[in-house]
């Protein structure tokens, strides 16, 4: 019974019919679903992951301390810190290089995931497109300008307690003041 | 063998020997004790608390790190009370540490961080705010963040119990306790950076390498030291091709993981810009940078244009005793078989050959004294004031050997015991230092060997013998030895007894005897003294000596010297090449025209003058070399070579302990090493010589191939006699070998104004290769002569003031400036041989008649102010 049915069917194509008749009703309704890209673009939905931008605090710094966990957490080896201290604060780490192959990046957001001071974010671009794929090689500072475009809301610096800090440090100096060599 | 004890951790049997600490057996049944203050290379402390256990039957919780194992005891790691007391522990621990982790060069190999992992309660019930210190630096290099201390003291016990420097201290209390040098002073210590490896957590961090690196980006390779000859394991660690911090397993290798400032900051050098980089071929004046197979063919029919219009013997080489085994064994088969020249030397001419010729003479071996047996010994005499600035790893057996295992050490050299820095200085150590004058180390060992050999000792010496030293030293007084060395009868005669009726004597040997005046005869006094003393020829007993380039000792073996073929087999006399110092005069004299400098530069050895005018009379200089010097300014041909870090092989240690050297990193730009360069000139001279087929070989052959034939064709090489053999040659040399000693008749008498001039290493550079190491740079930058201060009042000379030294009232002086040091003897001078060629040329030069060692460390100077004020 159902291979008689299932041969009627091959017969007279009713797959193809069927198939057809989709087809015509769109084409009679007048209804278009093709998106205009690039004159309309699509609303993305939230926790879309496009580039991987760098994020700044309010007071203008960069979040990022060069800790390089973004580097060891990326499976595809795109990302690339140096780290060195900074000339303007001593004994503060930053990464005097980061660079972002986008060329080799999967969009996974393991980095985002790893980093211990939220100083990356998946942002929405993706328009990425270009005819030199040296520009897909991002550093920093091109990291930095997508994170002020994507990410204007920005997350207060923390501080620490200037008057603990200042107690401890008054009390130690009245103890043993400190010594340096030659100052004398 | 101790008694074996047997317990239970955590149901585990585990059987180990009586006295083992319940932490060290848990180790071995497996079991991982959480703890900070332990640490196996100190005593314990048993003050982090954390290693806590429960032990049935004990009261309370006791801590594993000092609890010794006792019979049948039943132990538990994990228990809920256990638990609750670490976590206890580390709730405390961690209410003051910052969340600085990722910042945090320690970060990846914390023992907190890991501790933490398995035994925290994830929640702190602090809610105070953490303690904030200033981030400070412990001098130059290393960096110190209070913050993240744990108290511990793994730094202050190491710096007190290893190093004996004691730079460090433990200060304040409870909540501000801190770890600081005296007063907050700028420390000056060793600079080991034993403080930063034993550190758990990142408390004390290297300034050099700081922020250059994660702990999970390096790349680790073990690998031999190559500034002195104590052959330390080195791991060099790097991020890609670039040598960012150095490190060494505790308890691994010779030196069990101890380092010191060489081998801890000195590792700039490897990744140096100065580095030379491209094969350079100068005609005409021009310098043409070329590819290796344009220099090789250069090189190789240079030297053949050469051979054949005069003749091999025209042809010289030196090699530096800083390249590997298998290196100066191919150099010398380059120069001996392919070339067919004996013009062949190495930089161990400069002292090392004095102790090899006198050593092989008396007991047909070096190889006498390992650490192990210095640790063992129960009396040191050593004859190297400098020991803890030359060899600071020997220096440390030593000084475990003198504090834990008690031994006397007697020291004599010609300095003061007198302390005023962190750095270890041996009079200071010496139980018994005995302070002779500049100079007369031969007549210092006449006085012991006098005493021994007079005294009443029971040693396996012969009667004959005996007799015969008493013979040989009949003409020999007390009073002229004291008018000489300026020490009494009494002390010679103690010092004696004390040195013959040791269980285990081991003398140790280094500068001021094998790099100074009358060299091989003193080292040959030495073995006498050994000899007459018995603390030669048995088991933990002999003579060790110390070497200033790593591997001098495999120069000599790997036939690098003009009078010994590889395996130490004599030249004989008609066949026997120049020396270093007799090629340089054949080279002035117009009968070598070719020098091929591998790593040697005679500039820094001999007068200059005479080098440059012998260098420039040359018709072919190659010159391989690390960096730029005085020679590669003259070269014909610069080869770049590569470091130590760059290529694989093999370094003889002091003790004679091969060791094999492992490649870190590829060769700095387009340097090759030693080894690769000296195979493809082989390859190239024989393709010239008509053998077509062998520039075909491209491809070096590996290193591992060189050191199977070294292996197997030279099973000799290493001399490891059994004892009998040494007593045999021992009793041999004494039949037929002994003279009568002289002393020198004149005392020198001490004259106004001036000092005794000696170069000498100090702890922070070694050769002129430190020099490229930023680490080393920054403790010691420039050249100061040290000076006693009562010396520099009676000359009303401030410190750091210039001064200007000639060389017995001659014309030209050379000026620096000066730096106090109470571990001088008064009327004398310091200076060291690192930095600048100018005080070279007022100290005199004399060659040692019988192996040709250039001495030149010694000399007088007078000594004048500067009157130009110094801002």
């Amino acid at each position: 019974m159902k291979n008689g049915m299932n041969l009627i069917k091959t017969v007279f194509f009713s797959e193809i019919l069927k198939g057809l008749y989709l087809t015509f009703k769109h084409l009679l309704a007048q209804r278009v679903i093709t998106e205009q890209y690039p004159r309309e673009k699509r609303v993305l939905p939230d926790g879309y992951r496009g580039v991987i931008v760098h994020l700044r605090y309010d007071d203008n710094t960069e979040k990022c301390v060069g800790c390089a966990l973004c580097e060891a957490a990326c499976p595809s080896h795109c990302i690339t810190v140096e780290s060195a201290e900074r000339e303007d604060i001593p004994q503060k780490r930053y990464a005097k290089r980061y660079i972002l192959d986008v060329t080799k990046c999967v969009f996974c957001g393991f980095c985002v995931q790893a980093c211990p001071v939220d100083a990356l974010a998946s942002s929405k671009e993706y328009e990425m497109a270009t005819t030199d794929k040296r520009d897909l090689i991002m550093d920093k500072e091109a990291m930095l300008k997508l994170g002020d475009q994507y990410f204007p809301v920005r997350a207060k610096r923390p501080k620490h307690s200037q008057d603990r800090y200042d107690f401890f440090k008054t009390m130690k100096q009245t103890e043993f003041p400190t010594v340096k060599k030659g100052a004398a | 063998m101790n008694k074996m004890i047997k317990l239970k951790i955590n149901d585990l049997e585990v059987e180990v020997e009586d006295g083992t600490l319940l932490i060290e057996a848990a180790k071995k049944a497996g079991v991982e004790i959480p703890h900070f203050c332990y640490h196996p290379k100190l005593k314990p402390d048993a003050n982090c608390r954390m290693c806590i256990v429960e032990i049935e039957k004990a009261r309370k919780l006791q801590t594993s790190c000092s609890t010794p194992v006792t019979e049948g005891m039943v132990v538990k790691t994990n228990s809920p009370e256990v638990k609750e007391a670490q976590f206890g522990v580390m709730e405390f621990l961690l209410g003051n540490h910052p969340l600085d982790c990722p910042e945090c060069d320690q970060g990846g190999e914390c023992q907190l961080q890991d501790f933490a992992h398995e035994n925290s309660p994830m929640t702190s019930r602090f809610v105070e705010e953490k303690r904030v210190f200033e981030k400070e630096y412990f001098g130059p290099l290393i960096e110190k963040e209070m913050n993240r201390c744990v108290s511990c003291l793994r730094c202050v016990r190491y710096c007190d119990e290893v190093v004996g420097s004691n730079a460090l201290g433990s200060m304040q209390r409870g909540n501000m306790h801190e770890i600081g040098a005296f007063a907050h002073q700028e420390l000056e210590c060793e600079y080991c950076g034993g403080c930063i490896q034993i550190c758990p957590v990142g408390a004390l961090t290297s300034r050099l390498s700081m922020y250059d690196y994660r702990t999970w980006q390096l790349k680790k390779t073990e690998t031999i030291c190559n500034y002195c000859g104590d052959g330390c394991l080195l791991t060099l660690e790097g991020v890609k091709d670039d040598i960012t911090r150095v490190s060494s397993e505790m308890g691994a290798g010779r030196n069990g993981g101890d380092l010191c400032a060489r081998g801890f900051f000195g590792y700039g050098m490897i990744n140096h810009a100065e580095r030379l980089s491209r094969p350079t071929v100068r005609t005409k004046g021009r310098d043409l940078q070329v590819t290796w197979d344009w220099a090789a063919d250069k090189t190789a029919s240079g030297l053949n244009e050469i051979k054949a219009k005069y003749g091999p013997q025209a042809i010289g080489g030196v090699i530096s005793a800083h390249c590997t085994n298998e290196e100066i064994y191919l150099f010398q088969k380059l120069m001996r078989q392919t070339i067919g020249t004996s013009h062949i030397d190495s930089s161990a001419r400069l002292g090392h050959i004095n102790a090899v010729s006198g050593l092989v003479k008396a007991f047909g071996t070096t190889r006498m004294v390992r650490y192990e047996d210095i640790l063992q010994a129960d009396v040191l005499l050593v004859f190297a004031g400098e020991l803890t600035e030359s060899n600071p790893i020997t220096a440390i057996k030593v000084k475990e050997a003198v504090r834990q295992n008690k031994a006397k050490l007697i020291a004599v050299d010609s300095y003061s015991a007198g302390r005023e820095t962190y750095i270890s200085h041996l009079p200071n150590l010496a139980t018994h230092h005995l302070e002779i004058r500049p100079g007369t180390e031969g007549t210092a060992i006449l006085g012991l060997l006098k005493a021994v050999a007079e005294g009443s000792h029971q040693t396996s010496l012969s009667q004959t013998a005996r007799d015969k030293f008493k013979e040989s030293l009949s003409s020999v007084s007390y009073d002229n030895i004291e008018a000489v060395t300026g020490i009494s009868e009494k002390t010679f005669r103690e010092m004696g007894t004390l040195y013959a009726g040791a269980q285990r004597g081991v003398l140790i040997f280094g500068r001021a005897i094998t790099r100074c005046e009358e060299g091989y005869q003193n080292v040959l006094k030495l073995a006498d003294l050994a000899i007459a003393a018995g603390q030669a020829g048995q088991p933990g007993k002999g003579l060790l000596s110390l070497t200033k380039e790593n591997n001098e000792y495999g120069a000599v073996e790997m036939g690098g010297a003009s009078e010994y073929l590889p395996g130490l087999q004599p030249v004989g006399a008609e066949q026997k090449g120049h020396t270093l110092v007799e090629m340089i005069d054949a080279a002035a004299r117009g009968e070598i025209k070719a020098l091929y400098l591998v790593g040697e530069n005679p500039f820094r050895s001999l007068p200059q003058k005479k080098v440059e005018e012998a260098l420039s009379n040359l018709e072919l200089l190659i010159c391989q070399d690390l960096f730029p010097s005085e020679v590669s300014a003259l070269a014909h041909i610069i080869l770049p070579a590569a470091s130590y870090a760059e290529k694989s092989g093999h370094f003889t240690n002091l003790e004679g302990e091969v060791q094999k050297v492992r490649k870190a990193i590829e060769p700095v730009g387009n340097s090759k090493p030693d080894w690769e360069i000296f195979s493809l000139l082989e390859r190239k001279l024989e393709a010239e010589l008509g053998d077509p087929s062998q520039s075909q070989k491209l491809e070096a052959p590996s290193v591992d191939v060189v050191w199977r034939e070294i292996v197997t064709t030279l099973p000799a090489a290493w001399p490891n006699l059994s004892e009998e053999k040494i007593v045999a040659k021992m009793t041999a040399y004494i039949e037929n070998g002994l003279r009568s000693y002289v002393v020198p008749e004149r005392a020198r008498e001490k004259e106004e104004g001036v000092f005794d001039l000696s170069m000498s290493q100090v702890l922070f550079h070694a050769g002129r290769m430190s020099t490229y190491a930023p680490g080393l740079t920054t403790l010691l930058e420039k050249a100061v002569v040290l000076i006693h201060p009562d010396d520099a009042e009676d000359l009303e000379i401030q410190e750091g003031e210039e001064i200007e030294l000639k060389a017995g009232g001659n014309g030209s002086g050379v000026t620096v400036p000066v730096k106090f040091s109470k571990k001088l003897s008064v009327g004398s001078l310091l200076f060291p041989e690192h930095f600048g060629l100018e005080m070279q040329a007022l100290l005199p030069l004399t060659v040692d008649p019988i192996t040709g060692v250039p001495y030149g460390d010694r000399g007088r100077v007078t000594l004048a102010k500067v009157s130009a004020p110094v801002s």
